[in-house]
C-alpha cells in the first residue's frame, strides 16, 4: 500500500514538473539571432532582416511607453554589428533581443565596458528565474 | 475489501497525498488565472508616446517588403513569425503585452498577410496589426475590429505619423 501511495505522489510531482516546463517561455535570444547567420542568404539580406528585428523590438518599447532608441529616423542597421558583438559572447546568448539592443545602444554611445558588464550581469540575474 | 478500503482511507499517507494533489491543482489554477488577468491591455492612448520620438515604425509596407527578400517562402513565414514574436516579447517585458491570449502566431501572420493586402492598411503599424489579428482570432465582430483600426489610424494621422 505504501508503495502505491509513493507512486501516486511521484506521479503527481511528475505532472507538476511537466506542466511547469510547458509554461516556461524561451525568448528570442542569441541562438535565434545566430540562426540567421547560419543561413546562406546574401549578407545584405541578413543585415536587413536583423535590422527589422531590432526595429520590431524598438517599436514594441515605443508603443508601450519607453522606447530604447528615441532618435528620429534611427538607422537600425548601424546597431546590427553591436548586437552581433553582444551575442558573440557566450554568456550573453540568453539575453532577449530587446535587452541586447539596449546593450548595443550603450556600446554605440561609448558607455564603458565595465558599466555594460554590470548592466548585463544584473539583467541575467533577473532573467534566470523567468527563463 | 471493506477492510482494505478503510485502511487506505484512514492512512496518514493517503490524506497527505490527497492534500498535496489538491494543493497542486489549486496552485496551477491560481497561476493560470493570475497570468491571464494581470496584464493590462494596450490602450490606443499609448500612441501619444510616439509623438515624442516622431519615429516611423514597421507597417504594411515593411511587411510587403519582406516578400521581396531573396529567401525561401517558408523562411519568409518563419521570419514574419519571428518579427511578431519579438514585438510581442518586448511589449510583454515592458508590462503591456500587445497580445494577451494564447493564439497561434502562425494564424496571426496569415491574418496579417490578408490585412496588409488591403492598400488602406499599408500604413497601419505592425504593433496594431498584430493586435487586430488577435481580435480576429478571438472571433470579435468585424465592426469592433474596424472601429479599433479606424481609431488607431485616426490618432496616428492626427499626429502626422501616417497620411
Amino acid at each position: 500500500m505504501k508503495k502505491l501511495i509513493a507512486l501516486f505522489i511521484a506521479l503527481s510531482f511528475t505532472a507538476l514538473i511537466q506542466s511547469n516546463s510547458e509554461a516556461a517561455y524561451k525568448f528570442f535570444c542569441g541562438k535565434d539571432w545566430q540562426d540567421i547567420d547560419a543561413k546562406s542568404y546574401p549578407a545584405s539580406v541578413k543585415t536587413e532582416m536583423k535590422a527589422l528585428l531590432l526595429k520590431s523590438a524598438n517599436d514594441a518599447t515605443m508603443f508601450t511607453g519607453s522606447p530604447i532608441v528615441a532618435k528620429n529616423d534611427a538607422n537600425f542597421q548601424e546597431f546590427v554589428p553591436f548586437v552581433d558583438s553582444v551575442y558573440a559572447a557566450k554568456e550573453y546568448t540568453d539575453i532577449p533581443l530587446q535587452f541586447a539592443l539596449r546593450i548595443a545602444v550603450m556600446k554605440a554611445q561609448g558607455v564603458p565596458d565595465a558599466q555594460v558588464r554590470v548592466f548585463a550581469a544584473s539583467l541575467l540575474k533577473k532573467l534566470t528565474p523567468v527563463q | 475489501m471493506e477492510d482494505i478500503r478503510e485502511k487506505v482511507l484512514s492512512s496518514k499517507w493517503f490524506v497527505l497525498a490527497l492534500v498535496l494533489v489538491l494543493g497542486i491543482m489549486v496552485f496551477s489554477i491560481m497561476a493560470k488565472v493570475i497570468s491571464t488577468t494581470t496584464y493590462k491591455k494596450t490602450p490606443v492612448a499609448a500612441i501619444s508616446k510616439v509623438v515624442t520620438s516622431q519615429q516611423l515604425c514597421l507597417d504594411g509596407q515593411t511587411w510587403k517588403a519582406i516578400d521581396n527578400f531573396q529567401i525561401s517562402p517558408m523562411d519568409k513565414v518563419v521570419y514574419k513569425i519571428s518579427l511578431c514574436r519579438v514585438l510581442f516579447e518586448a511589449s510583454y517585458m515592458n508590462g503591456k503585452p500587445v497580445i494577451t491570449s494564447a493564439g497561434s502566431l502562425v494564424n496571426y501572420v496569415r491574418y496579417l498577410d490578408v490585412v496588409y493586402n488591403d492598400p488602406r492598411n499599408l500604413r497601419l503599424p505592425l504593433f496594431f496589426g498584430l493586435k487586430i489579428a488577435e481580435m480576429a482570432d478571438k472571433k470579435m465582430p468585424a465592426a469592433a475590429i474596424d472601429n479599433f483600426r479606424n481609431s488607431v489610424m485616426q490618432k496616428l494621422a492626427q499626429m502626422g505619423l501616417i497620411k
